[in-house]
């Protein structure tokens, strides 16, 4: 049994790397660019999600605000540091994301302190289900729950609105695209919005799962997501998800077999799964053979 | 050899005696502290890898955020084979510091084996998770000491021994990258695409490259432990590597002079603003941005202090211009890079029917019509370029040599 | 001046620069309203890059393009399709992930009126009735006529006044090169500009009411098709006799 709650653990950490790994894969299909910032805008959202919480506004005002909020800064991210290097080096591009990361885990831990802040919790006010001997709770559920319907969602977006589909269209061939008239950086705005608010989502989840949030939250979990995509098929979003789905697992069951102290090498297994993947399926679980656009 | 270079060769050392000697001198006659002693050993060790990492980001395009990584495994290992091998002083540590050197190459080996066989940015995230992983992995065995890490380490790291594995690191670089596998690295970082085109190994050039700048990590790695007398794991995480990453890119991405320059500047600054340390990552991300933005070359770009540069310099302040060799070089590249650019712009021309009309209006001869869309390409543009009276500069060359 | 006298595209001392390489080194030229216009030249000649600079996707360092009297030069390239002025590009670039019904709604992306796309839609399965039987089929399962097909009717999804073909013919068989071209003819007909770029000169000398000769980034000929047809230098460097 003791398998039983590790594999619900592990969906419901999954569950936070599915969503971080959606925005990373829609980025990465728009704009080609492994955005390193994407992970530190959870740790943006899980602050913001706070702030407004302790300033006195009620958890459902506070939260939806704090995901337009981390949606916005996502937005401007990629307006003031991304767009002008749209036809730069893949390099510089790189160098700026990174750029970025920094800056939003120097920033906050200037402005909050290093030490992890207490997040809100919601746990005792939910239901735990009791099965046999094994109490699950409600928060790992609603996680879980949280995740696939949003990744539904995106999904229908993407492949039933006239706004998803030139979403497809400016991923595959961007100038092809501009001469449908497609406005382009628009298209890129939105990209980066969804991809922030869905961060932010994961963020709030990761709060009230863990309890605990820091200005480096988002470093390791941001790897983990990209990790993930890249493992379900990077550019692919039901890859992202089943991606991180499986890490999550992966992660937790690792965990629970190695002796104590030992744990934290869980992460090298992780690192292990990207090697793997990279040598033997690099287009990923759902990715078909990499087609090389030219 | 022809008697400029071996000209050139002799005053180059000779220069290098020079430096040495002055330095030496000061430093054996008390006039530099033995404060600032360190901090000159600690500015060699920082250039040794941070030319290092140059090769394969600046020069490879490569980026690489796991540096650290290397360094620590190079570190642990010579701390590991001083403490172990009873081998008294530099008899000890050189072996060490070799040793480290080729673990850290061969890690890399297994780390660059899956990223860069693949077209994107795969090395980066690699390495960044490597370096992430590196630590764990260091806190968690017994021989490496644990969450403590190692002490006792004998304080071997001098200055001569800097001084000149960093000429050493220096001359190497410099002779692997004006060498003909040299052209072939830097046609990959302008365009691997037209690179692979044109008959170049793209892997092994990256293989190459990626895994000499990862031994001189280690070797950088190996003298830091035994400048610093103690090693902790956490020491070398993501924050270090970054560190080195901002010297390449604020020196010159390409430059080795910059790389000398900038870990100069960049180990002496946090030096002097003790205070202001913890705005230290601030103001290198901001740096980094900005530097993309407005600057993405770097300060000094690709430009070196040479033997040229230098005699330019002076004819320019006695009045006699010439194009300097930097210049040209500039040139050179520009011109490459615009010629694969094009070829990748018409990259998707694929399909050319056997009707098809040649440069200048001539149908194109049999022997012209090659298969392969992007050479076929890259060549009929390299050709318009020359009879426009340009160079097709190192491009073309990068390509005829690697089909060799 | 009436709509009729002014001319539907005015190229005017067009420069483009790729970095420091000059890709177009001067060229003008002009469209009449209903004419097809041929731009015809070698590979490199710079063709593409004039087309994709009227389109907006690249710019110029020197000169202007009028479309309708109106300079496009500073206009992005999505507003460039709504004023009407739509491109078939070099190489098809059609969507090969979306199916082919999404392929022409993207063609209509400009177009707030639904029963227009409708209407438009109807009007191109009506044009090409393959493309009807496979309207939901991913378009990168299409053959490459069929492709190209798709590529017309997704640009005349946005009801253009003005089409840029660019290589229309390329990688096609000659059957299928005789059917896209009466393809074009028949739009002609319907009142729509043709702006035409190809290697296959042959071909497009005899769609082309007026016709141009690009070479290395300058016009060195121009006259009706079919006196370049005839044309001496023409026939040996581009028609091979």
């Amino acid at each position: 049994m003791l398998f039983f709650v590790q594999l619900i653990n592990g969906l419901q950490l999954g569950a936070i790397y599915a969503l971080v790994a959606l925005g990373y894969t829609m980025v990465y299909g728009i704009v080609k660019l492994i955005n390193f910032a994407h992970g530190d805008l959870m740790m943006v959202g899980a602050y913001l999600s706070l702030f407004l919480y302790s300033s006195g506004l009620p958890l459902y005002f506070a939260l939806p605000l704090a995901i337009v909020a981390t949606s916005l800064t996502g937005v401007l991210i990629e307006r003031v540091a991304y767009r002008p290097l749209r036809n730069a080096s893949r390099l510089s591009a790189l160098i700026t994301a990174i750029g970025i990361s920094l800056l939003l885990q120097n920033a906050f831990m200037i402005l909050f302190s290093s030490t992890p802040r207490r997040f809100p919790s919601v746990s005792e006010q939910l239901p735990v289900f009791v099965i046999g001997t094994n109490r699950i709770s409600f928060m790992a559920v609603l996680t879980v729950l949280f995740a696939v319907g949003l990744m539904l969602l995106l999904t229908a977006f993407v492949h039933g609105t006239r706004m998803g589909k030139a979403m497809r269209a400016v991923s595959e061939d961007m100038r092809a695209a501009q001469l449908m008239g497609i406005n382009v950086n628009r298209i890129i705005s939105l990209t980066f919005a969804i991809g922030s608010a869905l961060a932010a989502f994961a963020a709030i989840l990761y709060g009230f799962s863990f309890q605990q949030i820091d200005p480096y939250m988002g470093a390791m979990p941001g790897i983990k997501a990209f990790i993930a995509a890249v493992l379900g098929g990077i550019g692919i979003l039901p890859g992202a998800m089943l991606g991180g789905f499986l890490l999550g697992i992966i992660e937790s069951l690792t965990k629970a077999v190695m002796p104590a102290g030992y744990t934290q090498l869980a992460d090298a297994v992780v690192f292990l799964v990207l090697i793997l993947v990279l040598l033997f399926k690099p287009s990923g679980l759902l990715g078909q053979t990499t087609r090389e656009k030219v | 050899m022809d008697k400029v270079k071996l000209r050139s060769y002799l005053l180059n050392a000779l220069f290098a005696l020079v430096v040495y000697g002055i330095l030496h001198a000061l430093l054996k006659s008390g006039v530099i502290n033995p404060y600032y002693r360190g901090v000159i050993l600690l500015i060699g060790i920082n250039a040794i890898v941070t030319i290092g990492l140059n090769l394969a980001t600046g020069m490879l395009g490569e980026l690489c955020l796991g540096h650290a990584g290397f360094m620590a495994v190079g570190a642990y290992t010579s701390a590991l084979f001083t403490l172990n091998s009873g081998l008294p002083g530099l008899i000890g540590l050189i072996p060490g510091l070799i040793l480290g050197g080729l673990l850290a190459a061969a890690t890399a080996a297994l780390v660059g084996v899956p990223a860069l066989r693949l077209r994107g940015d795969y090395l980066a995230i690699i390495t960044l998770a490597f370096g992430e992983i590196i630590s764990v992995l260091l806190r968690s065995f017994a021989f490496t000491g644990g969450a403590r890490g190692l002490n006792g380490i004998p304080l071997l790291t001098n200055f001569p021994l800097v001084y000149w594995i960093l000429v050493l690191t220096i001359v190497a670089v410099y002779m692997l990258i004006r060498s003909r596998h040299g052209r072939a690295i830097l046609a990959i970082r302008e365009d691997d695409i037209a690179a692979e085109a044109s008959g170049i190994n793209v892997t092994r050039f990256k293989m190459t490259a990626f895994v000499i700048s990862a031994a001189i990590a280690g070797i950088g790695g190996g003298l830091y432990a035994h400048y610093i007398g103690i090693l902790s794991p956490n020491k070398f995480n993501y924050n270090y590597s970054i560190d080195y990453m901002v010297m390449v890119v604020f020196g010159g991405m390409g430059s080795i002079t910059g790389s000398i320059l900038s870990a100069g500047t960049l180990t002496i600054l946090p030096e002097l603003l003790r205070r202001f340390a913890d705005y230290r990552m601030l103001v290198y991300s901001v740096l980094l941005i900005i530097l993309m933005i407005f600057k993405p070359e770097g300060l000094l770009g690709q430009k070196e202090f040479s033997q040229r540069f230098a005699a330019n310099l002076i004819r320019r302040l006695t009045g006699r211009e010439e194009r300097s060799a930097a210049s040209y070089d500039r040139h050179e590249l520009s011109v490459a890079r615009e010629t694969t650019r094009r070829a990748r712009e018409r990259g998707y021309l694929t399909e050319q029917g056997p009707g098809d009309l040649g440069v200048g209006g001539r149908r194109r001869r049999p022997e012209e019509n090659i298969p392969v869309a992007g050479t076929a390409v890259a060549e009929s543009e390299g050709r318009t370029l020359t009879r426009q009276g340009l160079d097709a500069g190192s491009y073309e060359t990068a390509e005829r040599k690697g089909r060799r | 001046m009436t709509n009729e006298m002014q001319p539907m595209l005015e190229v005017e001392n067009l420069e483009v620069f790729y970095g420091a390489i000059q890709a177009i080194k001067g060229i003008s030229f002009h469209v009449m309203p209903g004419e097809i216009v041929s731009l015809i030249g070698a590979n490199g000649a710079g063709k593409t890059t004039c087309l994709q600079t009227i389109s907006g996707l690249l710019h110029a360092r020197v000169g202007d393009i009028r479309y309708e009297g109106q300079s496009l030069k500073r206009v992005p390239p999505h507003r460039i399709v709504e004023m009407g002025l739509a491109q078939v590009p070099e190489g098809r670039r059609v969507f090969t992930e979306l199916s082919v019904e999404d392929n022409l709604a993207m063609g209509a992306y400009t177009l707030s009126d639904r029963s227009r796309e409708a209407a438009l839609l109807e009007e191109q399965f009506r044009h090409f009735p393959r493309l009807r039987e496979r309207r939901d089929q991913r378009a990168g399962t299409l053959s490459g006529g069929e492709q190209q097909m798709l590529a017309i009717a997704r640009a005349m999804m946005s009801a253009p006044r003005l089409l840029l073909l660019d290589e229309p013919s390329m990688g096609l068989s000659p059957v299928l090169t005789r059917e896209i071209f009466l393809t074009i003819r028949e739009l002609a007909k319907q009142g729509i500009t043709i702006l035409l770029v190809e290697q296959n000169a042959a071909v497009a000398l005899r769609l082309a009411d007026r016709a141009y000769v690009l070479e290395s980034g300058r016009l060195v000929m121009a006259g009706s098709g079919r006196e370049l047809l005839r044309d001496e230098r023409i026939r040996e460097a581009y028609l091979g006799e």
